[in-house]
């Protein structure tokens, strides 16, 4: 559906995977390469996008991010890197950050995969691998001869 | 055309929707590949522990690749790489240092460096 504002900006309504809508500026959606794609193929006249696999709660934070990223210009850098900042402090466990890089991925914001990629490492870089199997669901499948010769191999990045 | 590229996105990303609790197969392959390779080189030699099929990816150099690609080493890294004094054959009278790099997994003789064996000796 494209509405188009007072100030002559065209709207765009994104639909969740749980059926809520979204009407954000096309500038802002167009922040996603997948959105900007349909836009540029005429599919957003057929009606509201459906993005399938992004449910409302994390799409409202994209959209958050988005917003933020296409109103700022290059002078608003260090004020940008803040906002980032606070942006993934607010999702904070590895559980939502998860989820918000699998909606980055789909939705193809590179700006935004990078920032989330980079908090998942910092988040993880001191952990124990058990710490790393338990965070994702990772089953232990060394036997104790292979863990033990893996571990040995290591064991300088243990101490 | 939208029903075909969303229909072929939702096939991709399927299985973690079907996922409830966060699960490494959630996600794209080269999206945790991309999380790891930004990671410090410790963490990825530990982190070869955690499963076969972890260690398998950590060691191949595809991944290394990558992640000379994403991390350049910082500069306070030159201070950490190990350095061995060693005896090389090209300066029969002095030592050489020797730069062993785990990030590279090389080791590089520098031959301007070099310190004459008398004072090795005396030391």
């Amino acid at each position: 559906m494209s509405i188009t504002t007072e100030n002559n900006e065209k709207m765009i309504t994104l639909m969740s995977s749980d059926g809520e809508e979204f009407v954000v500026e096309e500038a802002v959606a167009a922040q996603s390469q997948t959105i900007k794609h349909l836009i540029e193929d005429g599919c957003s006249t057929e009606g509201s996008i459906p993005l399938p696999n992004v449910t409302g709660r994390v799409l409202s934070e994209v959209i958050q991010y988005c917003k933020k990223h296409s109103s700022s210009d290059d002078k608003e850098e260090k004020e940008l890197e803040a906002w980032d900042a606070e942006f993934v402090k607010a999702a904070d466990d590895h559980v939502a950050l998860t989820d918000l890089m699998m909606a980055a991925n789909f939705l193809d914001i590179k700006g935004l995969l990078d920032l989330v990629a980079q908090t998942l490492a910092n988040m993880i870089t001191g952990k124990s691998p058990e710490e790393v199997r338990r965070m994702w669901n990772i089953k232990n499948d060394f036997t104790p001869e292979e863990a033990e010769k893996v571990r040995k191999e290591n064991q300088w990045a243990f101490e | 055309m939208l029903g075909l590229i969303i229909k072929r996105k939702m096939r991709d990303e399927m299985l973690f929707d079907q996922a409830k609790t966060t699960n490494i197969n959630c996600l794209p392959p080269e999206i945790v590949e991309e999380i790891l390779a930004l990671l410090p080189i410790e963490s990825i030699h530990r982190f070869r522990s955690v499963s076969k099929s972890c260690s398998s990816l950590l060691v191949s150099p595809e991944f290394h690749k990558l992640r000379r690609k994403s991390t350049p080493p910082p500069p306070e890294m030159i201070n950490v790489v190990p350095k061995f004094l060693c005896h090389a054959p090209s300066h029969p009278s002095r030592f050489v240092l020797l730069s062993y790099s785990p990030d590279a997994g090389k080791a590089f003789v520098n031959t301007k460096e070099s310190y004459p064996l008398i004072n090795m000796v005396h030391q």
